[in-house]
């Protein structure tokens, strides 16, 4: 063993120890310590070490037999996950990097993973159970000496092996298949070069008496001190530096402790579940132990291993004897803070500072009552005090800024809420509650002075004021107060992740927009395209009039299907599948959505894998912290009728969400000879929950989500000719009689959530997506004719006659005359595991939030498409007799590895006033890795291919004064190539540049808030893909087209007035505007219809230079209206330049809408909305085939009843 | 070729005496380029043929002229007149067909070729054409109506619906019931139904004789000069930017072969393309009341014929054939004319047969006639337009079978 370098105690590693103490400490205090803490006969002849040697000899003998075959397992595992990569991505080119960077870098990373997978295991073996009951054994030791490393009981050695095997394989593997077997570790006598430092730095002395400490070093390296403080008696001790080598995961956890000054005296444990100096009773106790757990508390056991077995991280319960687990024996509680209290460092900062004291804990976790006693060591979490029930926030908060669906009201009043948990009082302008202002004032967190010792860095605050990082994706647990109940919903504050819209302007780096469950209520919009009216620089082309299958672009990014937006539903993608065929057709019905949130700018890079317009994120309701319900109902013109209903409540450990929504129409557009052209749809939603103790230091939270969709809706490609749209722009011709779509979607999500204060947070996301639809429409006529040529042309030739047979006023009377109906059949799967981790450390003058997202994701499609010929006979469509033609039948799929990291770092206290100058700034970057595979069935041909992009980006924003920020940004823009194309099809790439400014200004009565943003988007490729909705034909579905660089650019701004009048009566007055221009770079021929011959200078299609959104809101304390105007400007069909010619004109349009609601009583409320006011007939588009209306005038009137 | 619309006839003389498209002097392979190709098809295929089609509808509204008077003097004696008319259909139908391949400019379709307008349509509706309607314009006299051409589409005047008019003479119409013209049909008797076929015919026979004088004159050098337009890509008025473009858009009319002579005259019929319900499908063959389905396969593939070659005499024209031997692949040129050649002899050989008793008979013979012009359409997507870097239509690009 001594001879054996891959072990601690090599003899040079001995030998080094001696040296290093020497070195450190001085000859004479050196050695005097080694003399005192390793160098004496009581370490080695204690009944203790005696223990350490005796199970030291035992497992030797396992671990010979296990030796080799261990190595093979290592090495077959490795080589496994090295194939299995290349199976799913495809082989790696050979690499360009030199063998020295590889080897330095897979040294590095194999070094940090080890000391990573290292200190995980050893948290966990303190936070769970059953793992203490295990690892006690090593923590009983007495004394210390170098041997007591190999006191363990085998079942714990076996995890370590464990891991190690795991974390070996998973970077040696993924090393392999990245450079192609050039990996090679750096090795110093055989093993890792830096593990061999560390060893040679005094590894030894950390189980030893010799209290060597780091000093200001032992922030980034444990110090043997520090070890020696973990196995201290105390649980204090205990509790903190689990790490090994690096002190990064303990301060990143909050478990890092300085080493104090004086040595450690007492070591082992008070109730161990064993004799310590018994080498049987240490190999049976924890056994003996593990098994009364399992008798006696099987239900706690079954969770924990429930979750350990599901999830691999975590559990609540604490070990009946020795020191509990981390989570059940708080030591470092803070006393109960109010949000102007000052944060509490839960640590001593300095070594002045006298270490904590067991009996008199500096700070006590918020959700121990405070009078009470402290923790003991065998106090178990049961037998905590039950939370009181909710109360409900006082009668004057401002309801509106804190949704009671976002922060639970017994947990997070809104005034003392921290800023970002506090959802927009309305974006952009909106306040959402006529009632009361939103808060004129964040909580400005005063820091505590910063400690003039080593210890800096705030590790944790648990009171209520720790001061979050208010970035766009920070996620501040809402703090209850002291004598509040500690039920939290972290789901739910994690939904409170406030993007814009705070009761001040936000001050983010990059531009993002978010619309809140109240402004989508008072709209009462169930078309997506009306809610995001309000958003600059989102560009929509409508199609069917009620918002079922939208195109939403953004920043001149191709609207079409939505296709260039990454589209999220909670976070998680939710196009059918998003890399092979990004077209959303589906979309949740927004009645049911509670919140709209729009990325655009270095933003969206947390989102993929499109990053060139943003992201869009579609949150759904949350379960609520107490019993809540509500029904709407609404009957509206033309058969429309809306049921929405939903029920959820929460329990101490678990709650439930039951949501559906149903809604209908007959339709608005006229059938030739009569008939239906509306739609139903109907989605069902559950949610369910299952929480440890929200009061505990670390949370955990799993969280099921299922949901089933349907639709039904008679919708068609058929536009109608510009003559018929001037004179009945509702008709709909009686060739598309046929026309019918049907889709069910199912989805599945399993999340994990553990989160230890706001400090750290990690949720990883299963889920699964299955989407199968089935649209049966008119493709298009036999003869080789395009529809749009024919209702180009509906007067003259060929097109005459074509037209004639497709409104019914002639018949079919030649195969070229017969019209050919699709039917094309989709099955989509979209699948994976999504998982995001933050830390927010604070150091001095400095909050940062870093997250890093992981996310592995692999989708399908299965297309089969047919045609079937119709004649038309009498305005009836009637079967050709002609056998089915398969049209398409192919396979596409992806596995795509998605990586981010973006680090908030907000800069504070520039100025000494209050709210002097403040820096965010948000460096970050993406790289995804995409594999799509591509099976043409007709033609039996394969394709796969493999793209590995980077995608970095920064943004910057500075609170210049208290109501003036500025921002910057700029960051990579990227879309992937779908599966199946040609070789030189290259994915869209963009660099995109964005600077504005923010102002914000209010007095008692007002609240003034503008903002404008400048963009600058340059594509080095611009990519279209055909789809039928782009009018392009069957052979060339899902082709994509480089259509070369491309300029894009514009102006966003948006202005909001708010005044408050006396009696709670208000006035809201807002507006955005956006100006986008573009210019194509080269010139170029395109098969696809929206460019076809492009010339330099040309612009881009179905992107309006302008676009004006006005908004009026008026109220009362239980009444409000509101106005609404937005105007688009005229739109191209086709990409050119000049003036737009009248078939390729999409004519500019203004449409107002109206609504108003009465609270009846306080649950319940009547609602009455007006689409269309002026009931303007304008056109939202000529495709897929010709022009097509939007909503006329339609008016609706609703009852909803609420309680909560 | 440099020169404009001026002069022309007279540079093209010069270069019939000092440059053989196959050979110089010397016997060195000519070198043609793009410009003499476009002239020689302009001047020598196209306009020629205009004119030979402007002498046919000449003759034949004459024909119908004649038969209308005399079937108006004599309703039970005008076979004469009705047969002369028939021939005079006969020769009119095969000059056009030979224009159906030279939908270049005005006659092609406004959607989809440069500077079209869709006269062809005007001219020959196949396959749009609707008996019933034809039959209701015949009931209600619609045919003598002022605005009888703008009042009605193409699918109830034109070259198809005339060949209704002259060669079908049942007593019957041919709308289905829901349409009710049982009463005002019958009540028109047999000797008025024919007199208004004739005098239909003739009024259709008419416009016929404008559009062809029309379009023969908008590509005649003394009229519109659209000859001109095509021969000088990027001057003046010339629709076409470049010669490439002027090119592809002789190739694009080319591609009639493939989609309507392949396809639509043959391949519907055999089951090949779709459109047949129950194969074979006699119905769906083009001239179905003169049986001139052959005939017309056969001109155009001399239409096509003269296009490749660029002109009646390989000695005077450049052609695309001139394109391939300059570009060094003459067998290209050889076997697609003598592809060309073997198909006007197979169909040729089935002599008076029409193509639609044919089918039923020997419906290896269609399936022959199908696979011949199949090798001539293979030729032009595959070594033909590689060769020549053209580009092949969107319509062209896949074949259904």
């Amino acid at each position: 063993m001594v001879v054996d370098t891959s072990e601690r105690v090599y003899w040079p590693y001995l030998l080094s120890s001696l040296a290093l103490a020497i070195v450190v400490l001085g000859p004479r205090h050196g050695l005097a310590e080694l003399r005192r803490g390793l160098i004496t006969s009581r370490l080695w002849t204690h009944t203790s070490a005696r223990t350490d040697f005796g199970l030291l000899f035992a497992k030797a003998i396992l671990t010979g037999l296990f030796r080799i075959p261990w190595i093979a397992a290592t090495i077959t595992a490795t080589l496994w996950i090295t194939f299995a990569l290349e199976r799913w991505l495809g082989a790696m080119p050979e690499p360009t990097w030199s063998p020295w960077a590889i080897t330095w870098l897979y040294t590095l990373v194999l070094f940090v993973a080890w000391d990573l997978s290292r200190f995980v295991v050893h948290w966990l073996s303190h936070a769970i159970s059953w793992l203490w009951a295990f690892h006690q054994v090593h923590h009983s030791a007495e004394v210390l000496n170098p041997l007591t490393l190999y006191r363990t009981h085998p079942v714990e050695s076996m995890l370590y092996d464990l891991r190690g095997l795991a974390t070996t394989a998973m970077i040696s593997g993924f090393f392999l298949y990245l450079f192609r077997g050039h990996a090679i570790e750096l090795q110093m006598l055989g093993i890792n070069a830096l593990g061999f430092t560390f060893n040679f730095l005094g590894g030894n002395l950390r189980h030893s008496e010799v209290w060597l400490r780091f000093g200001r070093w032992e922030r980034w390296f444990l110090s043997p001190a520090q070890h020696q403080m973990h196995h201290g008696r105390t649980l204090s001790h205990q509790q903190s530096n689990y790490g090994t080598w690096l002190a990064i995961w303990d301060r990143c956890l909050g478990t890092w402790q300085p080493s104090p000054p004086q040595p450690i005296e007492s070591f082992g444990l008070d109730d161990a579940n064993h004799r310590p100096d018994s080498v049987m009773s240490a190999l049976l106790g924890p056994f003996v132990e593990v098994t009364r757990l399992f008798v006696t508390r099987r239900r706690r056991a079954w969770g924990t291993t429930a979750l350990i077995v599901g999830i691999g991280v975590g559990s609540a319960s604490s070990p009946a004897h020795g020191a509990p687990p981390a989570e059940a024996a708080p030591t470092a509680p803070t006393p109960p803070s109010t949000t102007t209290s000052p944060p509490v460092d839960r640590d001593p900062p300095s070594t002045a500072t006298p270490p904590p004291s067991e009996s008199a804990p500096p700070d006590t976790p918020p959700n121990d009552p405070p009078p009470g006693p402290p923790s003991t060591a065998t106090q178990s979490p049961s037998s905590n005090p039950p939370p009181n029930d909710p109360v409900e926030p006082p009668p004057t908060a401002p309801t509106a800024t804190v949704p009671p669906s976002t922060v639970p009201p017994s947990t997070a009043p809104p005034s003392t809420a921290p800023p970002s948990t506090v959802p927009p009082a309305g974006v952009e302008g909106a306040p959402s509650e006529a009632t009361t202002p939103p808060p004129t004032v964040r909580p400005a967190p005063v820091s505590p002075p910063p400690p003039d010792d080593a210890v800096d860095f705030e590790l944790e605050s648990d009171d209520v004021a720790a001061p979050s990082t208010a970035t766009e994706s920070a996620i501040t647990r809402p703090k209850p107060e002291a004598a509040e109940p500690k039920r939290v919903d972290y789901d739910l504050a994690l939904d409170s992740i406030s993007v814009i819209g705070l009761g001040e302007q936000p001050r983010i780096a990059g531009s993002a927009h978010a619309i809140e469950e109240k402004e989508l209520e008072r709209k009462e919009y169930d078309d997506i395209h009306r809610v995001l009216g309000s958003v600059p620089g989102v560009y929509i082309r409508e199609e069917d009039g009620y918002g079922l299958r939208p195109n939403i672009g953004l920043r001149g990014a191709s609207s079409d299907r939505s296709s260039k937006v990454t589209l999220m539903e909670d976070g998680i993608l939710l196009a059918p599948a998003p890399y092979s065929a990004p077209a959303a057709y589906y979309f949740p019905l927004v009645t049911r959505l509670v919140g709209v949130r729009v990325f655009k700018g270095p933003a969206s890079i947390r989102f993929g894998p499109n990053t060139i317009g943003g992201a869009i994120d579609l949150r759904t309701r949350t379960i609520p912290t107490k019993m809540t319900a509500g029904i709407d109902a609404a009957l509206g013109m033309r058969g429309y009728g809306k049921g929405h209903g939903y029920w959820g409540t929460s329990g101490k450990r678990w709650g439930v969400l039951l949501e559906g929504a149903h809604i209908q129409s007959n339709g608005f557009k006229e059938l030739d000879g009569g008939g239906d052209t509306g739609f139903s749809k109907s989605e069902l939603m559950v949610k369910a929950r299952y929480n440890t103790d929200p009061g505990r230091r670390v949370y955990q939270q799993v969280e099921v989500k299922g949901g089933y969709a349907r639709e039904r809706s008679l919708e068609t490609y058929l536009g109608i000719a510009d003559t018929d749209f001037d004179d009945t722009p509702y008709r709909r011709y009686v060739g598309s009689q046929k026309d019918n779509m049907t889709w069910w979607r199912s989805q599945a999500q399993l999340s994990y959530l553990v989160a230890r204060g706001s400090f750290v947070d990690f949720e990883a996301t299963a889920y699964r997506n299955d989407f199968h639809r089935v649209w049966t429409k008119f493709n298009r006529f036999r003869s080789p004719i395009d529809i749009r040529d024919i209702l180009a042309n509906p007067d003259s030739g060929q097109t005459a006659v074509l037209y004639s047979v497709l409104t019914g006023t002639e018949d079919s009377l030649d195969p070229d005359q017969t019209l050919l109906i699709g039917t094309n059949d989709r099955t989509y799967f979209s699948q994976g595991i999504a998982t995001v981790l933050h830390i927010r450390p604070t150091w001095r003058w400095l909050d940062q939030e870093i997250e890093f997202g992981a996310r592995l994701h692999n989708d399908q499609i299965r297309r089969k498409h047919t045609e079937d010929g119709y004649l038309m006979l009498s305005r009836t469509l009637v079967p050709e007799g002609t056998e089915t033609d398969v049209t398409t039948r192919n396979i596409g799929s992806a596995v795509a590895g998605a990586f981010h990291l973006v680090d908030t770092l907000k800069i504070k206290q520039l100025s000494s006033r209050p709210n002097g100058a403040e820096i965010t700034l948000t460096p970050g970057a993406r790289v995804e890795v995409i594999k799509t595979s591509f099976d043409d069935q007709l033609v039996d041909a394969q394709s796969s291919d493999v793209n590995t992009v980077f995608i970095p980006g920064i943004g910057f924003h500075v609170q210049a004064l208290p109501w003036l920020g500025v921002l910057a940004g700029v960051h990579s823009g990227f879309s992937p190539v779908s599966p199946g194309q040609a070789d030189d099809v290259k994915s869209e790439k963009s660099i995109n540049y964005e600077a504005g400014g923010r102002l914000f200004y209010r007095t008692n009565t007002t609240a003034t808030r503008v903002e404008a943003i400048g963009f600058f988007n340059d594509y080095s490729n611009l990519t279209s893909e055909c789809t039928f909705s782009t009018g392009c034909s069957d052979s060339m579905i899902n082709q994509q087209f480089n259509a070369g660089s491309v300029f894009v650019y514009g102006v966003e701004a948006t202005a909001s007035e708010r005044i408050e009048l006396p009696k709670r009566h208000f006035i809201d007055l807002g507006a955005s505007y956006t100006y986008t221009g573009s210019q194509f770079r080269s010139t170029f021929t395109s098969e696809n219809p929206l460019y076809l011959d492009v010339e330099e200078g040309d612009e881009l299609p179905y992107v309006p230079e302008h676009l004006l959104w006005v908004h009026l809101g008026v109220g009362g304390k239980i009444w409000e209206a509101e106005l609404v105007g937005s105007y688009m400007g005229a739109m191209r069909d086709v990409a050119g330049q000049g003036p737009i010619s009248t078939l390729e004109r999409v004519a500019p349009h203004f449409v107002a809408d109206f609504n108003v609601h009465v609270a009846v009583t306080r649950r319940a409320s009547l609602y009455l909305t007006i689409d269309n006011l002026a009931n303007t007939a304008y056109m939202v588009s000529r495709r897929p085939f010709g022009p097509r209306p939007g909503m006329p005038f339609q008016l609706m009137g609703g009852f909803k009843y609420v309680i909560a | 070729m440099e020169e404009g619309s001026e002069g022309m006839e007279g540079t093209d003389s010069s270069r019939a005496e000092t440059s053989s498209p196959e050979t110089t002097t010397d016997g060195e392979p000519m070198t043609v380029d793009a410009g003499d190709v476009l002239t020689s098809v302009a001047l020598q295929v196209v306009v020629p043929t205009m004119e030979a089609f402007v002498s046919a509808t000449t003759e034949l509204e004459a024909a119908t002229s004649a038969h209308l008077a005399d079937i108006t003097a004599t309703p039970d004696d005008a076979a004469e007149t009705l047969a002369t008319t028939q021939d005079a259909f006969r020769r009119g139908m095969e000059a056009w067909q030979m224009l159906e391949v030279m939908q270049i400019g005005p006659a092609g379709a406004e959607a989809t070729v440069l500077a079209g307008e869709s006269l062809r349509d005007e001219i020959y509706s196949w396959p749009s054409v609707s008996t019933c309607r034809i039959d209701q314009r015949i009931a209600d006299e619609g045919y003598a109506a002022d605005d009888f051409f703008s009042a009605n589409l193409i699918n109830a005047y034109g070259i198809a619906a005339l060949e209704y008019l002259v060669f079908e003479h049942g007593s019957d119409h041919t709308c289905a019931p829901q349409v009710q013209l049982d009463g005002p049909w019958t009540a028109l008797g047999v000797v008025e139904i024919e007199r208004r076929r004739s005098a239909y015919a003739q009024v259709l026979a008419q416009e016929l004789l404008r559009r062809a004088s029309d379009l023969a004159s908008r590509w005649s050098p003394d009229g519109g000069n659209f000859a001109g337009a095509l021969a000088s890509p990027g001057e003046g008025t010339s629709p076409y930017p470049d010669e490439t473009t002027a090119l592809n858009e002789i190739f694009r009319a080319m591609f009639y072969v493939d989609k309507l002579a392949k396809d639509a005259k043959v391949g519907r019929a055999l089951g090949i393309a779709d459109g047949c319900a129950a194969v074979p499908c006699p119905d769906l063959f083009e001239s179905p009341y003169a049986g001139l389905a052959g005939p017309a396969l056969v001109a155009n593939l001399r239409g096509l014929q003269q296009l490749v070659t660029g002109g009646a005499d390989p000695a005077t024209s450049a052609g695309f054939d001139d394109l391939l031997v300059a570009a060094g692949q003459p067998e290209i040129a050889e076997s697609l004319l003598a592809d060309i050649a073997a198909t006007i002899t197979l169909i040729e050989g089935i002599g008076d047969t029409t193509l639609q008793a044919l089918v039923g008979s020997d419906m290896a013979s269609v399936q022959a006639i199908y696979d011949a012009i199949k090798r001539i359409t293979d030729t032009l997507k595959g070594p033909f337009v590689m060769t020549l870097r053209l580009s092949v239509p969107s319509e062209g690009g896949i074949d259904n079978d």
